[in-house]
């Protein structure tokens, strides 16, 4: 089996036939043979070409299996094929037939891995997202001319996969016999480990290379993997030379991925890079409405409520899409009609707040973090200096969780607004701070007459504030 | 040995057959030439065991005899000379005299029998061919041979007799030059030979154009032949596959392109592309022929050009150097190039070209996907 056998019967066996063959049938015979495998007393020889395939085999075959009872002290047959690399190179040979699966039967759906939701028709083009957009339906109409590679980066939850796979939807409807994989960054790091370890290179290379457009989703989870990043690097330039399509996406931009090779991120860079950022209220309504279609839902949610879901989410299209998802849950399973107080409910649910009312949101809009923080200082006895100090006295962590906590209820401040208005502080303190002040709430009496306190407070002084600025 | 001979006769001489000595070998005596004296003169010889050349040059003789001594020596000595007869005479069987004016040299050589010998070959019982056919022959095709070890059949170049025509062919898998002339002398047998391009090389040197070249063939070897000048080449052993069949015969798309533009345009796209595959994409449409080349971590380039094409949008990859090699040694202003699909060989050959000769050349596309 192993090669090593091959070369040193092959070897014994051309040192016997030497004596017995012209120099010059020798040393054509020697220069064009490799001997690869030797398996069931076969020993498999290969060559450039076929023509020299089936020269040497007719040529020499037999001889040489009649030396082998002498040379070997058994007998053997002598098998010239191929070598196989010849056909899958990049140069086409006249004497080598193609491979036999050159004329590229389409890759199955279970490896393509589209998702058939995630098509240009369901994509909601706003302010946000409009140069990816452009790109992607640019390079639907010709893949790997004008933007290659594309690289698209932004927040999770704003539809850069969705984008990514309604490029290949697109190009496959108008030649269904493209070979299109959509892949994350993981599964493709997945894929390589598993290749090494079944010895798959070749196929693992063969499918990734052979492609006319390559969709990786979340390419910073390459990060750190070195060997990964190679065999990316060579699969991204063997496709970039061939002109085919590439499509990437990120959470942030190429320079600022950490991890990854410099050469990596010059390539990545090449192209086109678009942003796809947070979308306005009005194009989150929009999104909002759009998929309700999709799922033939358009008149089940009232144009009330929707505006309530778009306006409420920082943004986050995934979220919005989970907080439709438990409002129509709660409608269905308490029986109700869709209404927006069920709608807040069911934000809240999702960790999405949402203010009393209506005017209150206005409201909100009109306080600070700084109202917050003195009116929590005055209800708690302490200062705002305190609260905004990275002192971790219990005096003044109790009221500054229930101040970041309250900044979340009634601002809607996100959690790195909270962290830097609180001296600095990580997001990920921010979530435990709020969480403690929760359960706090729960347990102290005295803190939740406080928190209660301070909430009527700040609510009264933002009617105040918008009341005043209505007037004028 | 002792004879008179011209110093430019010498140098002339030792000039033709220098670039035959091998510039390494494990046999000493192959840095040697040998000089012969003959009825006509001298008569000097280098081989490298797979290539024998011969030229005879005009000298007087005094006393006939042989001797073999380091030929680039020789070869410097002679250019060195001053503008005068030159003397040579051999002392013993290793020694040569050389004296010109008052200039006296004493080479050091071997006895003549340790020069190799070549099987005989006999002359002049075959058709003689013309010193200008071969010229064609070897230039339009020589060029194409493979280089590859491991294909040492197409590292010769096919030189064949068939029904009134000689054609010589060559390839090294990846393009192929096939070039055609009227030969009526043809016994209509066919006859192949598949010789190493260096013999064609130094055919091409010794025989100017407008000799008849008589051929002699024995066994394995073939032999070149004029009244000055003789080079005996071992055969490289056949049979050549069938390039007939690899000739596409249903490219049902083709293109007139003008040969110096189409050049210029691979010229400047051969700057930015590979190094390694040398990949120009092609892309034929309707009258407008683009080039485009994209290389990871050089930058990209594109061309265009006008074109008269036939047939349905095409793209198409080349190794750009061998679209380049082809077109140079294509004799027309304009060359036409037929197309079946981008995985297919592609044809290229003169147009409009009258002329009792055939030239075709095929080149196979580069995958445009890895």
């Amino acid at each position: 089996m192993p090669a090593s056998e091959a070369t040193e019967k092959w070897e014994r066996l051309v040192t016997f036939a030497r004596r017995r063959l012209s120099e010059h049938s020798f040393h054509s015979l020697t220069a064009s043979s490799t001997p690869i495998d030797f398996t069931a007393n076969v020993l498999t020889v290969v060559v450039p070409d076929h023509f020299t395939a089936r020269w040497n085999e007719e040529k020499f075959g037999g001889e040489l299996a009649s030396y082998a009872p002498q040379a070997l002290g058994h007998p053997l047959a002598v098998k010239f094929e191929v070598q196989q690399d010849r056909a899958q190179r990049v140069q086409m040979d006249l004497f080598v037939e193609p491979p036999p699966n050159s004329n590229r039967p389409p890759i199955p759906q279970q490896i393509q891995r589209l998702n058939p939701r995630y098509t240009f028709e369901t994509f909601v083009v706003g302010k946000s997202n409009e140069i990816a957009s452009a790109a992607a339906a640019a390079i639907a109409e010709a893949p790997g001319r004008l933007y290659n590679p594309l690289f698209i980066y932004g927040p999770t939850g704003l539809g850069k996969t969705h984008l990514m796979q309604a490029i290949g939807h697109a190009i496959l409807s108008s030649h269904n016999d493209r070979r299109i994989i959509y892949i994350p960054a993981e599964d493709f790091t997945n894929s390589y480990i598993e290749a090494i370890q079944h010895r798959a290179m070749r196929q693992f290379r063969q499918q990734f290379r052979e492609l006319d457009v390559l969709l990786v989703d979340d390419v910073h989870f390459l990060r750190g993997k070195e060997s990964t990043q190679e065999e990316f690097f060579h699969t991204f330039n063997a496709l970039y030379e061939a002109g085919r399509q590439i499509v990437m996406t990120s959470d942030r931009a190429p320079s600022e991925i950490p991890g990854i090779e410099a050469r990596l991120v010059s390539r990545f860079q090449w192209g086109t890079v678009a942003n796809i950022d947070y979308p306005s209220a009005e194009h989150r309504i929009a999104i909002l409405k759009r998929k309700l279609k999709t799922d033939h839902l358009a008149d089940a949610i009232p144009d009330a409520v929707l505006e309530l879901l778009g306006e409420s989410s920082q943004g986050n299209i995934r979220d919005l899409e989970g907080a439709v998802v438990t409002l129509l849950a709660f409608a269905s399973l308490r029986k109700q009609p869709i209404t927006t107080a069920l709608a807040r409910e069911a934000l809240r649910i999702r960790g999405i707040s949402v203010s009393a009312s209506n005017s209150s949101d206005k409201a909100a809009a009109a306080l600070s973090i700084n109202h917050v923080q003195s009116t929590v200082a005055a209800v708690w006895n302490t200062t705002p200096e305190g609260l905004r100090s990275k002192s971790r006295l219990r005096m003044l962590t109790l009221p500054r969780q229930a101040a970041m906590l309250l900044c979340r209820d009634l601002l809607n401040s996100t959690l790195s607004e909270i962290g830097n208005a609180f001296g600095g502080r990580d997001h990920s303190t921010v979530i435990h701070s709020i969480h403690r002040a929760e359960t706090e709430a729960g347990k102290n009496a005295e803190f939740q007459t406080r928190l209660l306190n301070a909430r009527k407070i700040l609510t009264a002084t933002a009617l105040t504030i918008s009341a005043t600025r209505d007037i004028n | 040995m002792r004879i008179t001979i011209s110093r430019e006769k010498l140098q002339e001489s030792l000039g033709a057959v220098v670039s035959s000595v091998p510039t390494k070998s494990t046999l000493p005596v192959l840095a040697n030439v040998l000089l012969e004296t003959t009825d006509r003169g001298l008569r000097i010889s280098a081989t490298d065991l797979d290539i024998a050349v011969t030229v005879e040059a005009p000298a007087d003789i005094d006393v006939g005899g042989a001797i073999t001594v380091p030929a680039r020596k020789l070869h410097e000595i002679a250019r060195e000379l001053p503008a005068a007869p030159v003397r040579l005479h051999t002392v013993g069987e290793q020694r040569l005299n050389v004296e010109c004016g008052q200039s006296k040299f004493r080479l050091l050589g071997l006895p003549k029998d340790e020069f190799p010998a070549f099987p005989p070959v006999v002359f002049g019982n075959r058709a003689a061919v013309q010193s200008a056919d071969l010229h064609r022959l070897i230039s339009h095709t020589a060029f194409a041979v493979s280089v590859e070890e491991s294909r040492p059949i197409l590292n010769g170049v096919l030189w064949e007799f068939g029904q009134s025509v000689q054609r010589m062919v060559a390839t090294n898998g990846h393009r192929l030059a096939k070039f055609e002339l009227p030969f009526p002398h043809s016994t209509g047998a066919t006859e192949q030979f598949i010789i190493p391009p260096k013999a064609l090389e130094q055919v091409r040197k010794l025989f100017p154009e407008g000799e008849e070249v008589q051929l002699g063939h024995a066994e394995n070897h073939l032999g070149f032949q004029s009244p000055v000048a003789s080079v005996l080449t071992r055969l490289i052993e056949g049979p050549y596959p069938n390039y007939d069949q690899v000739i596409p015969r249903d490219n049902d798309r083709y293109a007139i392109v003008n040969r110096a533009s189409l050049t210029s345009a691979l010229r400047r796209m051969a700057i930015v592309a590979s190094d390694q595959t040398h990949r120009v994409r092609l892309s034929f449409n309707a009258a407008i022929l683009r080039f485009s080349v994209q290389t990871p971590d050089l930058g990209e380039a594109q061309d265009e050009m006008a074109v008269d094409y036939n047939g349905d949008p095409l793209e198409i990859g080349f190794n750009g150097m061998y679209l380049l090699e082809t077109l140079r040694y294509m004799p027309t202003d304009d060359v036409r190039i037929t197309f079946k699909n981008a995985e297919r060989a592609a044809t290229i050959e003169p147009a409009n070209w009258s002329d009792p000769a055939k030239y075709l050349c095929l080149v196979m596309p580069l995958r445009l996907v890895d």
